[in-house]
């Protein structure tokens, strides 16, 4: 047994870890004339802290209050951030790219305040909130009646309740922070499509800026990378230590499920207003924007295949994530703090880089006679699911903290066969973070661009690559089609398996006793 | 006659605490071992050193005389000793229905899984919550489908972990004798934690009562009670007291000095400077030719009796027994059965 | 239930897998296209001559990031892209066949055109940089890139990031040639950038913005402006004095064998047919906009300004392409006022 776990590490560290490490190397083999460009990474940390700090509070009580509260303002709410979470950030900027085409806009106040840094970190924070809310869900999902009870019976005032909870969201609140930060420091579509890179300057665009410089500078991207990777690594930590000191179980095997209130008047106006800004303003516009565009020009159906094979990439490479962080999560429990640090700290830097440079390590690794993957659909499988392996972990780990343990002993304990076990138990009780881990995996792989770019075997061509290719040719309104073809898919995919999922789990009806 | 249950020499540290020191525990077949201690006495450790849950840093484990973790090579993990076991929080899977959660503990290879645990519900008595979610359940019924899940697995040996103590007095009573009838009639040898004496009087065929990682007492619970080991122990059986005692020693053996006068107790003295007196309910009683004088002064109904507090020179605080009538306030003459009283050093020995 | 459930995942993730991972049939050809036409021009080729050519159609700079990382193990044969800056650093890196067969019938431009040793073919070419504007906010456009340091031009000039968009890089290499050369022009797009100069990440965000009226003045290159002046009537596109060259070259991965070499030069030979080329101007949305380098060639599309009236230099495409990234580094210190 101890072979095969030695076999299946050896297989990970290959596949995950190897490609980036050699190009991360090369700097230091190398060496490298880049300077640290303090500029670009103070405002790069600047952007990541902030949107960090505004996803991580607004996300936790958001989460809760889709968790515990009920009525059509939350239903909205949900659906909101969902569609939110499908669609790519690219998609999104354009759309507002084709409304400040109108004079008008750009030109009045609200043109002048998006065209800036007030744009970007809306922008921004549209791109990160979905995820800080899936990540912060898992904590509230299963949190027994009695703690939001105990917290009422002892007379806490309403405020007092809300900050209450808030701490026990804390771990989750750390997470979506590190999340969000981390997105954000390694975004580059949407400052660079909003055309703000010049004014102002930041880490990813000194990166593209040795990447797109001939003869291509592998090594000085590198070396900035190192940088992200840095800030990435002091992130994660923080978070650790908030998770150590905070993390509280919540799911009992002998909880009560919280009876979903409706939310109070100003709950519920609040909620509201923050229903109109994602329906509106993250999402209503740009979408909008894009219907128009996709309605004009000649209807044809060229190019569509795109949008199911990129759906299968997607499929395949959310299973292997998935499959491999269910398994690196089984593998850390009990063993020694360092062992979980190496881990967390080596899938995260793959989260840290922006995607041309992990694309370029895959290429880079696997491009010789030894190890000839490149140039096949599974070189680019595998490099999809190494991007997105780190959030994967970090939702799944979050919804296993929040399970009772003694849930699993019992299993342990009854003798369950492995199979059982696995299936009825342990995939059973995180099924539904599962998926939705599984669905934003496919969503963000789906729409991927530099990893496709870099590594798509000529003639299949993902639907990223099919979009900004429509959208160089001129042909905007088959790129908008693509796009929203793709979404509609996705969004189709999302409410099948949820709905599956809940048919499943519905509880029996009540028999009379 | 294979025992079902031997531990030797146990010994288990976390956390650079030692919390298990040196446990000997034997369990005969069909026999019920209610292991007893206060928080933090290492009972819940031992329990999951048994079930496998853990690993024991020295000693021998041995389930029905096969070995089952010798702190060396061997440890059969716990998926593979045969065990059932119920926990405090029920920890029934939340997203099956009960009987589910009771057919997926039938051992492999059984024909008609949904059938047999039907009938283990019915035993229990739950039958009729079959299809629900445990959500749904009140703590005393999810409990006893905690119950026939355990003895679905046909345990080898039972685990209890603090069993009763979520439930309320009255669920807990009925639940007990439901355990105790069922457990006999099956003759399955158990391990219960518990920090409740009901839990020992109703059920237990043997006690272990475990103290700073040791077991200060074990053998039949009468014997508990007549001769309590430790303070604790005494309390446990329902002793009163534990109030400071000014003793001599007269002839080898220890003297109370009360109302001017010694009353000699059984047993060694103990070994030096102060002790810590302890008595039975019904040590104390009002007598007109008793021995000492006492003032009662109060008398509060506590469920049928009175619990008297009598005040009587010599001693700081006062002594108290249980009455069946309410003696006036004021001066009376007691007599002190001295085989009923206790006496511990300040350190914890007897 | 839930195991079926499980099973039916399982199954069906397997059967995507087997679906999507079975290898692909040998690709032919593989063209790596930065231009628009390039899926049209194979198709016609595949149609002609029965050679299957699998077309990659990326940016420029996504195009020479996969090469670059492909290294001495590429799975193209032929690109096809703006720029012999691009293509020189290439061939400096040794990725490149050498030796190419020029095109016929070249003109006297196209032979200044042609690469020392062989390593890329001039298909036509474009100017880097030249003006679009909007007559009814600027009357008089400038004549000359020294014209755009005047003060009527103070904050209406926008231009490309040649760190982003390929083909800028030849345009900016052009703006510091004409203004004494590198690192004496450095001074002139210094005042450039006090004069307000506005930069923008590809074409499609400058023309965004020059509709937009944020700018009034657009410096793109000249097959994108004139491809966009053809859709948008009203503006008006000027070309500066001097105005800087800049070729579309295809060129040819090294080491590729001997059948797939002759079928790379048959390819090379068709794309400089003129019917491929007419092909080349219809299919080519902005990219048709080229003027031709061999005799034969179709006339430009209409639209394109006659080169007769118009000072054209050929930048040094071996010097200037060495200092790519010190130019590009530069240039973007001073764009972000660091």
């Amino acid at each position: 047994m101890r072979l095969a776990r030695i076999l299946a590490l050896a297989l990970l560290a290959a596949l995950f870890v190897y490609p980036l490490a050699r190009l991360l190397a090369l700097p230091l083999l190398q060496g490298s004339d880049v300077g640290p460009c303090l500029p670009a990474l103070a405002n790069s940390a600047f952007f990541a802290l902030l949107v960090g700090c505004i996803a991580a509070p607004l996300g936790a009580i958001l989460a809760q209050a889709l968790e515990t509260l009920d009525g059509a303002v939350l239903r909205l709410l949900g659906l909101g951030l969902w569609l939110l979470f499908l669609t790519p950030g690219y998609v999104l900027t354009t759309g507002w790219l084709v409304i400040m085409s109108h004079p008008a806009i750009r030109d009045g106040l609200f043109g002048q305040v998006f065209l800036g840094p007030t744009g970007l970190v809306f922008l921004y924070l549209m791109k990160s909130l979905p995820f800080a809310v899936f990540v912060a869900r898992a904590t509230f999902a299963a949190a027994g009646a009695q703690l939001g009870e105990a917290a009422l019976v002892l007379g806490l005032t309403r405020w007092r309740r809300w900050l209450l909870r808030l701490r026990l969201a804390l771990p989750a609140m750390a997470a979506a922070f590190t999340i969000a930060a981390i997105e954000t420091m390694q975004e580059f579509g949407i400052p660079a499509t909003l055309g703000l890179t010049a004014k102002i300057p930041i880490l990813t665009y000194a990166i593209y800026q040795r990447l797109n410089t001939t003869p291509t500078d592998f090594a000085g991207a590198a070396a900035l990378c190192w940088w992200l990777i840095g800030s990435a690594a002091v992130l994660a930590l923080l978070q650790a230590a908030v998770q150590r000191r905070h993390q509280a179980a919540l799911v009992h095997g002998r909880a009560r499920q919280a009876m979903r209130a409706k939310p109070a008047a100003l709950a519920r106006m609040s909620l509201a207003g923050v229903a109109s800004l994602l329906w509106g303003l993250g999402l209503g516009a740009p979408l909008l924007a894009l219907i128009i565009v996709a309605l004009g020009g000649p209807m044809d159906a060229d190019g569509l295949d795109a949008v199911p094979r990129s759906l299968f990439y997607g499929m395949l490479a959310a299973t292997l994530a998935l499959g491999t962080g269910a398994f690196v999560l089984k593998l850390q429990q009990g063993r020694s703090l360092w062992f979980t640090g190496a881990v967390q700290g080596l899938l995260a830097a793959n989260m840290a880089v922006p995607g041309l440079i992990l694309g370029a390590g895959y290429v880079i690794a696997f491009n010789n006679d030894l190890l000839p993957l490149y140039g096949t659909v599974l070189l680019l499988i595998i490099a999809y699911a190494a991007g997105a392996l780190p959030i994967a972990i970090r939702l799944l780990g979050t919804a296993l903290g929040q399970l009772d343990a003694k849930l699993d002993e019992a299993a342990r304990i009854f003798a369950l066969p492995r199979v059982t076990r696995l299936i009825d138990i342990e995939a059973a009780l995180l099924a539904r973070p599962g998926l939705q881990a599984w669905l934003l995996v496919v969503a963000a792989v789906m729409f991927e661009l530099p990893i496709s770019e870099l590594l798509y075997v000529p003639g299949a061509m993902p639907l990223g690559v099919a979009i900004v290719s429509a959208d160089m040719m001129a042909s905007y309104a088959v790129a908008a089609r693509l796009a929203l073809l793709g979404l509609a898919t996705l969004a189709g995919l999302a409410l099948l398996l949820n709905g599956a999922l809940r048919l499943s789990a519905a509880p029996r009806p009540r028999q009379v006793s | 006659m294979t025992l079902s249950l031997r531990i030797e020499k146990a010994c288990r540290t976390l956390g650079g605490r030692a919390v298990l020191r040196g446990i000997d525990l034997a369990l005969a077949e069909g026999q019920c071992l209610v292991l007893a201690g206060e928080s933090g006495s290492g009972k819940t450790t031992l329990l999951r050193l048994i079930a496998g849950l853990d690993r024991a840093d020295a000693g021998r484990i041995e389930i029905k005389g096969a070995m089952m973790d010798d702190a060396a090579r061997i440890f059969v993990p716990a998926e593979r000793r045969g065990l059932g076991m119920v926990f405090q929080d029920f920890a029934l899977w939340p997203h099956m229905s009960c009987l589910e959660n009771v057919a997926l503990a039938l051992p492999a290879g059984t024909a008609k899984r949904n059938d047999a645990a039907r009938t283990l519900l019915e035993r229990l008595g739950v039958a009729a919550l079959a299809p629900r979610r445990p959500a749904q359940l009140s703590g005393g019924q999810q409990q006893r489908v905690g119950i026939a899940r355990a003895l679905a697995a046909r345990p080898r040996l039972l685990l209890l972990d603090e069993p009763l103590s979520s439930l309320d007095l009255a669920t807990r009573a009925h639940l007990r004798e439901a355990l105790r009838e069922t457990v006999q009639e099956l003759g399955i040898s158990t391990v219960l934690v518990s920090h409740d004496p009901e839990d020992c009087w109703a059920l237990a065929d043997q006690v272990a009562v475990l103290e700073e990682g040791v077991i200060r007492q074990s053998g039949a619970p009468e014997t508990l009670w007549a001769a309590p080991a430790s303070p604790y122990i005494a309390r446990f059986t329902g002793a009163l007291g534990g109030i400071p005692a000014p003793i001599s020693v007269q002839g080898g053996r220890a003297a109370l000095a009360l109302d001017g006068q010694a009353l000699l107790l059984p047993g060694s003295p103990p070994a030096s400077g102060g002790a810590k007196l302890f008595w039975r309910d019904d040590a104390i009683r009002p007598a007109p030719d008793g021995q000492f004088a006492a003032e009662a002064l109060s008398a509060s109904f506590q469920a049928g009796r009175f619990l008297v507090r009598w005040r009587v020179p010599g001693l700081a605080q006062p002594l108290s027994a249980l009455l069946t009538t309410k003696p006036p306030p004021g001066p009376h003459r007691i007599a002190i059965d001295p085989g009923k009283m206790f006496l511990f050093s300040d350190s914890g020995d007897a | 239930m839930r195991k079926a459930i499980a099973g039916a995942f399982a199954a069906f993730i397997a059967i995507v897998a087997v679906f999507m991972l079975w290898p692909s049939p040998a690709p032919g050809l593989v063209l790596y296209s930065g231009l628009d036409y390039g899926p049209a021009i194979a198709a016609a080729f595949t149609k002609e001559t029965g050679i299957k050519v699998t077309v990659v159609r990326l940016a420029t700079g996504s195009l020479l990031a996969r090469i670059a990382a492909q290294g001495q193990h590429p799975d193209w044969a032929l690109a096809w892209f703006d720029g012999a800056t691009a293509a020189t650093a290439l061939d400096d890196a040794g990725l490149l066949a050498r030796n190419l067969p020029a095109p016929q019938n070249l003109t006297p431009t196209g032979q200044s055109l042609v690469s020392k040793d062989g390593a890329y073919i001039p298909t036509g070419f474009t100017l880097a940089g030249v003006f679009i504007s909007d007559p009814a906010r600027l009357q008089t456009p400038p004549a000359s890139w020294q014209d755009l340091t005047a003060p009527a031009f103070r904050n209406q000039v926008g231009m490309n990031d040649p760190s982003i968009s390929g083909p800028t890089y030849p345009a900016l290499a052009g703006m510091l040639d004409q203004a004494g050369g590198w690192p004496q022009g450095q001074d002139f797009v210094t005042a450039l950038k006090a004069n307000g100069l506005q930069m923008f990440d590809k074409n499609d965000a400058t023309l965004a913005a020059l509709q937009a009226q944020a700018i009034s003045l657009a410096m793109v290159q000249s097959s994108a402006a004139v491809y966009f002046a053809a859709n948008h009537p009203g503006l008006r596109v000027t070309i500066p004095t001097p105005a800087y060259m800049l070729p579309n070259v295809m060129v040819e991965a090294a080491g590729l064998p001997a059948r797939q070499r002759a079928e790379a030069e048959r390819f090379m030979a068709f794309i400089m047919r003129p019917d491929i080329q007419k092909l080349r101007q219809a299919q080519g949305e902005a990219d048709g906009y080229y003027w031709p380098v061999t005799s034969d060639a179709p006339v430009p599309l209409p639209g394109l300004p006659d080169l007769a009236t118009l000072k054209i230099v050929t930048l040094d495409p071996v010097a200037w392409g060495r200092l790519e990234s010190t130019i590009n580094g530069w240039f973007a210190k001073v764009m972000s006022g660091a």
